[in-house]
């Protein structure tokens, strides 16, 4: 506790959260609890009580922060959309996430969320309150931050794999949606105000298609769909046949913007930012604020956040010189995490993101422990091994695979990864000013993800590098973690490794 | 005399060192163009996974990019109905299938003779 007081912060929330998830219970009960809760903390003198209601506090967070959250998506909105299901209606909201372009087999399909205002159904109109996942088949040109009056039918989201744990409609429930509008006909959408959205956020999404725009102009439409994923976390025209290769050989990470990808962002900014004539301490909150608002331009996915946490962490404690990235950090990030979103405990991303640290930080302890002037091959094998035994069990359950060649295919993509965003994100910038300079990092960016995609798929092609399950459940991956959990244990109350240096 | 700081130096030295690399590779490509080919590894036929369109079941062909199951139901219809496909090219002449549509996912198909 003393340590690590982060860690069992957040387990205390964590219980709260699952508990609230699982279990109805009263919202204006849990208050009153938590209210009890404060006060006792504040009487109690001696420090193991204090700690034990501190954590129960947590928990009692946890469990209101999920319960809130319920209670809200049973508003007039849900109720309005279970009386019209699949029947025409007239909604009319703001359109508050980026409007996403994909193709499907009907054509050309836009996709946006909608805080919803108003609805109209064959009887009258009502006021309401929520958010719905909006797909239009055709319709003009919109944007984040408009008003729009459109006409449509509503359903709940496909659960397109019934043998998968998790859904689509499970996604986008976790996201505050529980509904899809699906405009197809030729209704025209009526724009009732544009540009109402937040300031910043239209700026950064408008430089968000910019660098699209520039990625596009110097890569063939596939590669600009991979760069698209990494740099500019836009996973919509990401081709299907090179996801499935990634997926095959355990390297998806390396599609989605993690703590790899800001490391080398931050990296890149501070190295930029280093011009500007002033102290360390002015550069260092430059790079926070411009890490910021390329986390606003890549979407806050919990990946992101995780890692933009870690990394605002790691820089502060440059500002304030202490060593700031341990298992204490991890929880911090964690916890702002679930106060934002208790949900996102159920996403996958989120369980991935922090078990695959988690990893990193338990092996390269040991690691350095061990040998302070080690092999960095040998030191790369062991966290890239350590990742995938600690991410496999959750991999096996959602995915229903188990990839082995994982651990040799990482340590040869991920200094690929990071020689490509840094290419990558020179072309962006440099494609900006010059068109020239743009084409020739724009060739090198091309030889690099050709080069990154050969790769895996000569890793997809060993032998027994991945093999796929046919029935896993949440009790063989319980198993699994105990026995990991165990063997952690072992290892840590085992003899200290012996410094070689 | 414009005086550089040594980060200055170092960040002015990347650029100058992938431009050179990119300037490189775009001579080797335009004198030799054949190896275009070779280097686009991402849109080549190759890297796509294949499926056979006279073999494959519903799901294996839903499994395809752009492909959904009316469709999948469709082509399976007509190989019952003809005896299969002699060409990738036949499959236009499946109901719902239209050019667009072909050029979407045809790289995923494949007919193992």
């Amino acid at each position: 506790m003393k340590r690590y007081p982060f860690i069992l912060i957040v387990f205390s929330m964590m219980t709260g959260i699952m508990l609230g998830y699982f279990f109805s219970s009263s919202l204006s009960l849990i208050y009153l609890m938590t209210l009890g809760v404060i006060f006792l903390i504040f009487i109690t003198k001696n420090p193991g009580l204090n700690a034990v209601l501190l954590l129960l506090g947590f928990m009692l967070i946890g469990l209101a922060g999920i319960e809130a959250k319920q209670s809200a998506m049973e508003g007039k909105l849900n109720r309005f959309a279970r009386f019209n299901y699949g029947q025409p209606v007239e909604i009319v909201g703001k359109i508050v996430s980026d409007v996403q372009k994909r193709e499907t087999t009907t054509g050309e399909k836009m996709s946006f969320t909608l805080n919803v205002m108003e609805g109209r159904d064959a009887k009258k109109t009502r006021f309401l309150d929520g958010k719905v996942l909006v797909q239009m088949f055709k319709g003009r040109p919109l944007s984040y931050g408009d008003i729009i009056k459109i006409k449509g039918k509503m359903h709940r989201p496909y659960i397109y794999d019934k043998k998968s744990p998790s859904s689509y409609r499970q996604y986008l429930y976790f996201r505050g949606i529980e509904w899809i509008i699906s405009v197809k006909n030729i209704t025209p959408v009526e724009i009732i105000k544009r540009n109402r959205g937040n300031t910043l956020k239209t700026l950064m999404i408008a430089l968000r298609l910019k660098c699209e725009e520039i990625l596009e102009a110097h890569l063939s439409e596939n590669e600009a769909g991979i760069l698209k994923a990494i740099l500019l976390g836009n996973r919509s025209q990401l081709p299907k046949h090179i996801k499935g290769l990634f997926m095959q050989t355990g390297t998806t990470h390396v599609l989605v913007i993690s703590g790899l990808h800001i490391g080398v962002i931050i990296s890149l900014i501070y190295v930029l930012v280093r011009i500007i004539p002033a102290g360390r301490t002015f550069q260092y909150i430059a790079t926070i604020i411009i890490l910021l608002a390329y986390v606003l331009m890549a979407g806050a996915r919990p990946s992101i956040l995780r890692a933009t946490i870690m990394g605002i962490i790691l820089l502060g404690g440059f500002i304030f010189e202490k060593k700031a990235i341990n298992f204490n950090t991890l929880a911090c990030a964690a916890l702002v995490l679930l106060l934002i979103n208790p949900f996102y405990l159920f996403d996958v991303g989120f369980q991935l993101s922090f078990t695959c640290v988690s990893a990193i930080l338990f092996v390269s302890g040991r690691q350095s422990k061990r040998n302070k002037r080690s092999n960095v091959f040998w030191e790369s094998f062991w966290i890239s091994l350590g990742v995938w035994v600690g991410v496999a069990g959750l991999i096996a359950y959602y995915f229903l695979i188990i990839t082995p060649v994982t651990v040799l295919a990482n340590i040869i993509v991920v200094p690929m990864l990071t020689a490509l965003v840094s290419v990558g994100t020179g072309m962006i910038i440099l494609g900006s000013i010059s068109d020239l300079l743009g084409a020739l990092f724009g060739v090198c960016t091309q030889l690099l993800v050709n080069a990154m995609v050969g790769i895996i798929y000569i890793f997809n092609e060993i032998p027994f590098g991945h093999f796929y399950l046919t029935n896993v459940n949440l009790w063989h991956i319980i198993i699994y973690y105990l026995i990991l959990i165990l063997l952690i244990i072992l290892i840590k109350t085992g003899p200290e490794p012996i410094d070689k240096a | 005399m414009i005086i550089f700081t040594k980060q200055e130096k170092c960040i002015l030295c990347v650029v100058l060192g992938v431009s050179l690399a990119g300037s490189a590779i775009q001579s080797i490509l335009h004198v030799k163009p054949h190896l275009k080919d070779a280097f686009r590894i991402i849109d080549r036929k190759k890297s796509y996974f294949q499926v056979d369109i006279n073999t494959a079941s519903v799901e294996e062909l839903v499994k395809v990019p752009y492909i959904g199951e009316f469709t999948a139901k469709r082509i399976v219809r007509y190989r019952k109905k003809f005896n299969g496909f002699s060409s990738l090219e036949e499959l236009k002449k499946v109901k719902g299938i239209r050019e667009k549509n072909y050029e979407r996912f045809y790289s995923y198909l494949t007919i193992n003779q």
